[in-house]
């Protein structure tokens, strides 16, 4: 449809159109896709199988059977389609620690209350179906798809895409009363995304709609390069309810990150005087950044007073690719586990990573000693894992130094039996708080955890007073280390994608897992997003402006000659080492224009 | 009407180890009249069906079968229009109690079947109560359900 009759419409008017266009943009079997499940992919000598599953054909979407299996020490998909062959991928880099974040699953309770109607196989119903097997803990929505910068990977941003998508303010609170809809547990954080969102003049409305619509946590993901140089803007998102920016950050030289290198100190800087803190967001791609692992987390704990995490993000193969070429570039969990290892000389060990379904019991603790349902993070052990790290006197310390997290979550799957089974909650509590004591080794704890038993009253706070203001206590001056491999065609697995908590709320209301609406990109994202969008002509007469205009042109010279430059890379990499020609070199390369003063 | 009955073993990417039957039963006045059909094999065509039945509501889906080894046998039921079924789905887990689910659904004149009541997995209604509201929505005193789970 032509958006210029739907930017002024009312609430009821887009719920209207919505409603009838999502049944025709949901993907269709026979024209969109076709099933091949008979097909079962071989298993050769030398592979040992671990399971069978359901995955996509890059090539056509046709959904087919796939063996997961071990060889050589590493996890292995392999599928094939009649009409296109097989194709085989690594699937996690390790079959040991697999086999170790296996043992955390836990399994998700869905959702009572859906938003579409069960008519076709995963991952061809999203939208989410009665089949969704956790609840989203993140919904995603693209405020627009415009971008001030022009990465030469990137087809996503409006000026290559060919239209432009830019929901209206009323268009966005329909969509996130949608993402609301679910029950029992309703999504409580959202991220703004794009395209670059700081593009909307009119942000600071979105975010107070989420804040109207029941969101309690705003993220902000953004290239940073507006917040770099608007000073205010940091202080105005944080005022309207932001509580973090997911801040991409793909390395710490001009060669692993030539998206924002140069602008990142001068954002640190803004976000630091409005007090609104930080998570870089590195994707790693093995032959490009996989080298920097180590001086990432080293600049995220320099910048610790406003860096609160670094979420590293294993490449997500876009597009079609042959597999010398994937090789290249495919980096998974593991593999960026074992090089900050590496990297950090051991500091950060492979044991001290946990996958996201490791904090169910948490959950299940909370919701068996309150009666009520708890967000609760049951995506597939492959997807994520985490821990938290803190620097005392140049030395990494890793949670799991000084708390014994599978005591503690033994004892916390333990307590919620009991009182499921239905123990007394206050003898449990009482219980809980005298054990609790057992978890912690204060001593290796780091100092500021240390003083008054800290590190004890937190956990008390949280797991027995359900205080959990405790937790803003606890993540303050502590960084937060996450790792989240999003799929792509090649490694695609249903059994992750129905288990996903990381949804997209698209344009025609419905609300779609991460891995389907980026990797089924185009029955999901660009048709939706085509279908609710400008031509860019129109956008343009709209607004007076151009879209090429907006794009960012980067004078290289004058931002590392200011003292914030110096002041953030200095002790992580050589700076006066990178001649200037080479830092024009790597923007250019990139797609960032360079102009000199 | 299909209605599906399987075992499944699997331990990737979770433990399950599970005997689902599920019986239908037909309100008539205050009364529950079960229903039967004929046995056949479950094949591909089955597949979304399966998923609507069970995996929206017990949890465990398609992709669950393929995962682990599993027995599916689906029942054919004919069920003349308009109905309101109750739908009892047995889950045994073989280290635990059984598990029972309730569902009350309305076959409309045009065949179309709506969900009317669910003790769905993601909400903590206990059996107690779930026979209390299935009894109030159809109108069958909670004894003869509780008879229907002993």
């Amino acid at each position: 449809m032509n958006y210029l009759e739907l930017r002024s419409a009312s609430l009821e008017r887009i719920q209207e159109v919505a409603e009838k266009l999502a049944p025709q943009l949901t993907p269709k079997p026979g024209v969109d896709y076709k099933v091949y499940l008979s097909v079962k992919p071989p298993l050769r000598e030398g592979e040992e199988l671990i399971t069978y599953t359901q995955s996509v054909c890059p090539e056509c979407y046709s959904l087919l059977r796939a063996v997961i299996f071990k060889r050589g020490g590493k996890v292995w998909i392999r599928k094939v389609c009649p009409e296109h062959g097989e194709i085989e991928e690594l699937y996690f880099g390790d079959a040991t620690t697999y086999e170790r974040y296996r043992r955390y699953q836990a399994e998700g309770r869905g959702n009572a209350v859906t938003h579409v109607p069960l008519q076709a196989p995963c991952p061809f119903n999203c939208g989410v179906c009665p089949r969704h097997k956790s609840h989203a803990a993140l919904i995603n929505i693209v405020a627009t798809n415009r971008c001030d910068l022009s990465c030469y990977y990137c087809f996503f941003y409006a000026a290559k895409a060919g239209y432009v998508y830019e929901p209206s303010l009323e268009h966005i609170r329909y969509m996130l009363q949608q993402a609301r809809l679910t029950e029992p547990v309703k999504p409580p954080a959202l991220q703004i995304t794009g395209g670059e969102p700081t593009l909307r003049e009119d942000l600071l409305d979105i975010i107070r709609i989420a804040k109207e619509e029941g969101f309690t946590h705003i993220q902000l993901n953004t290239n940073g390069i507006r917040l770099a140089f608007d000073q205010e803007l940091a202080v105005k998102v944080r005022k309207a309810g932001v509580n973090v920016v997911y801040l991409s950050f793909d390395g710490v030289s001009p060669y692993t990150n030539p998206k924002n290198h140069w602008e990142v100190p001068y954002t640190l800087d803004n976000l630091r005087r409005a007090g609104l803190g930080a998570v870089l967001v590195p994707t790693v791609i093995k032959s490009y950044n996989l080298s920097d692992v180590g001086k990432i987390i080293l600049f995220g704990l320099k910048h610790n007073d406003i860096v609160r995490g670094v979420n590293f993000q294993p490449v997500s193969i876009t597009g079609k690719m042959p597999r010398k070429e994937r090789e290249k570039e495919r980096v998974t969990i593991p593999d960026v586990i074992a090089e900050i290892e590496r990297q950090t000389g051991g500091q950060i060990e492979r044991e001290d990573w946990y996958p996201v379904p490791s904090v169910a019991p948490l959950s299940r603790f909370v919701e068996a000693l309150t009666g009520k349902p708890q967000l609760t993070f049951t995506t597939h052990f492959a997807c994520g894992a985490a821990t938290y790290v803190w620097q005392e006197n140049g030395e990494i310390i890793p949670i799991t130094k000084f708390v014994h997290v599978d005591e503690l979550l033994s004892f916390l799957q333990e307590k919620a039996e009991e009182l499921e089974r239905g123990r007394n909650k206050y003898l449990v509590l009482l219980e809980a708080a005298m054990k609790l004591r057992k978890f912690v080794d204060l001593n290796k704890a780091p100092r500021r955890l240390r003083e008054r038993g800290k590190a004890l009253r937190l956990l008390l706070d949280i797991f027995v007073r359900h205080n959990y203001e405790s937790l803003g206590e606890f993540h303050y001056n502590t960084l937060f280390l996450g790792m989240m491999h999003f799929q792509d065609l090649y490694n695609h697995d249903v059994a992750r994608v129905s288990r996903c908590d990381i949804h997209y709320i698209m344009p025609d209301g419905r609300q779609v897992p991460f891995c389907s609406f980026n990797v089924i990109e185009e029955l999901y994202r660009e048709r939706a997003q085509r279908a609710f969008s400008y031509t860019v002509k129109d956008w343009e007469k709209l607004t007076g402006t151009s879209l090429i205009a907006q794009h960012y042109k980067r004078n290289i010279r004058k931002l590392i000659s200011g003292e914030p430059y110096r002041r953030h890379y200095e002790g992580i990499i050589d700076i006066d080492s990178v001649p200037y020609e080479d830092h024009v070199l790597a923007s250019k390369r990139f797609g960032i224009p360079v102009i000199e003063e | 009407m299909k209605n599906f009955h399987f075992t499944l073993k699997q331990a990737d990417p979770i433990n399950n180890d599970v005997t689902v039957t599920t019986v239908v039963f037909r309100v008539e006045g205050a009364n529950l009249v079960k229903l039967s059909g004929s046995f056949r094999e479950f094949t591909e065509e089955d597949f979304v069906d399966f998923d609507r039945e069970i995996g929206a509501v017990v949890g465990i889906t398609v992709n669950d079968l393929f995962h682990g080894a599993s027995s599916v046998r689906v029942e054919e039921i004919a069920v003349q229009p308009p109905a309101r079924l109750l739908k009892v789905v047995k889950v045994e887990k073989r280290d635990g109690k059984p598990f029972f689910y309730l569902v009350v659904t309305e076959v409309l004149a045009t065949g179309e079947e709506r969900v009317l009541y669910a003790n769905h997995r993601s909400l903590r209604v206990t059996l107690n109560k779930a026979v209390g509201e299935v009894s109030r929505i159809l109108g069958i005193d909670e004894s003869i359900i509780w008879n229907l789970l002993k």
